[in-house]
């Protein structure tokens, strides 16, 4: 006799991806006033679609999916949005948080700069294996290509940056 | 197959490994995660009561459940006692996709789907994506960017978990069977620093150090470089 199966909610998704999604949206370039209001369009498509999630494929690869397709928007049309308000979205800034680590906030905005020189292919591996650490074939799985494309992909994206740092550095790169 | 090549923060350069190491910490607040989950509250409750794009059943928001979200969150952040706050990062249950926790929900009519067909589980647990903006597929994807030959990767992918579990010998023959197949593959750095590192393994320091130098000649910019002399010239 098999369990009944698990019925998913909203809260639920919401609950386990929240961090998540805001973190994705950020790490894809987002700009910084934007990460919130890109994190709610993300869960106003959860909202949407999550009858048509299938509950066999797994909740982050699918949250990533929606994130990405959301973070390309928003990056794409950043410009446009700041000069335009848009009345159809409740504000939502974020309020200024709990003391924060200085060093962690430095960090983040140090690395969105190196995250820069990657294209969105690059960065969105990059994303998931450097920073979020799933597996090499779950990147792939999430961003829907070879692992071996991955895995190229994450190569030429690490080197990118390390480039990144050393500009940053004033340094030349070794010989 | 689990190829899966070392991170920056495994051996980057210093800077870069802190940076990436504190970037990783990172996480939004408990009051940021509230704001948003109220500011949810209130621009979903439009749509569920529109219909009929919102269903009943899994897909309907409670908004009472939402609210408890909230109150969960502002508590954590007020007493400091939420999980988020307290929960080193890399402990959040976010780490990676989730296991599949969900029975299959019958497909609604009309519905949009924005991926292929689901996909049984592989081996290693995966499944397809439902990822909207990449329509190809490993099993469907001609136009992928060109791909290594699989064999390639096929090969030092078992001399990978040859190596991760300990049988270096193992490593040194699929590489070398590399060597022989794959003169001008792609993927030469990785097979030699598999290569080195089986044979520092073996207690074959000299041969490890003459392939060591032939490879930092041939990839001088190698990320690897830093981390194999330090296996084979470990610091007093």
């Amino acid at each position: 006799m098999t369990a009944p199966p698990e019925r998913l909610t909203f809260e639920r998704v919401y609950a386990e991806g929240a961090a998540f999604v805001v973190r994705t949206v950020r790490r894809l370039g987002v700009p910084k006033d934007d990460v919130f209001d890109a994190a709610q369009q993300v869960f106003l498509t959860v909202h949407r679609r999550l009858s048509s999630f299938d509950g066999s494929s797994q909740l982050n690869t699918w949250l990533f999916g929606i994130s990405r397709r959301v973070a390309a928007d928003f990056r794409d049309r950043a410009h446009l949005r700041r000069e335009v308000p848009t009345q159809e979205m409740p504000e939502l800034s974020a309020p200024p948080g709990p003391p924060r680590d200085i060093e962690r906030l430095e960090a983040r905005d140090t690395l969105d700069r190196f995250l820069e020189a990657l294209d969105e292919d690059k960065r969105a591996v990059f994303v998931l294996y450097e920073l979020e650490e799933w597996t090499m074939p779950e990147v792939a799985a999430a961003i829907g290509c070879p692992v071996q494309t991955a895995y190229t992909r994450y190569r030429a994206g690490r080197k990118l940056v390390e480039d990144a740092l050393r500009s940053e550095l004033g340094e030349e790169g070794p010989r | 197959v689990s190829f899966n090549p070392s991170r920056l923060r495994e051996d980057g350069p210093p800077q870069l490994r802190r940076i990436i190491e504190s970037a990783r910490l990172d996480e939004p607040s408990a009051a940021e995660l509230a704001s948003l989950s109220a500011a949810l509250s209130g621009a979903t409750m439009p749509m569920v009561a529109k219909g009929p794009a919102a269903p009943a059943g899994p897909m309907a928001l409670s908004t009472t459940g939402l609210k408890v979200l909230v109150a969960m969150a502002i508590a954590g952040a007020t007493a400091g006692a939420g999980w988020w706050l307290l929960t080193p990062p890399h402990m959040v249950p976010v780490r990676g996709p989730t296991a599949p926790i969900l029975a299959p929900h019958a497909p609604v009519a009309g519905a949009p789907v924005t991926g292929p067909p689901p996909k049984e589980p592989s081996a290693n647990g995966l499944v397809g994506p439902v990822a909207p903006r990449q329509p190809s597929r490993p099993s469907n994807a001609p136009a992928a960017p060109a791909p290594l030959p699989t064999d390639e990767a096929t090969l030092l992918s078992r001399a990978f978990d040859a190596l991760q579990r300990g049988q270096a010998n193992s490593v040194l023959a699929a590489t070398a069977q590399h060597e022989r197949e794959f003169p001008h593959g792609a993927l030469i750095e990785e097979r030699e620093v598999l290569a080195i590192k089986a044979l520092i393994a073996l207690g074959r320091a000299g041969e490890a150090e003459q392939r060591l130098e032939a490879f930092e000649e041939r990839f001088p910019r190698s990320t690897h470089r830093q981390r194999l002399r330090s296996m084979l010239d470990p610091p007093p």
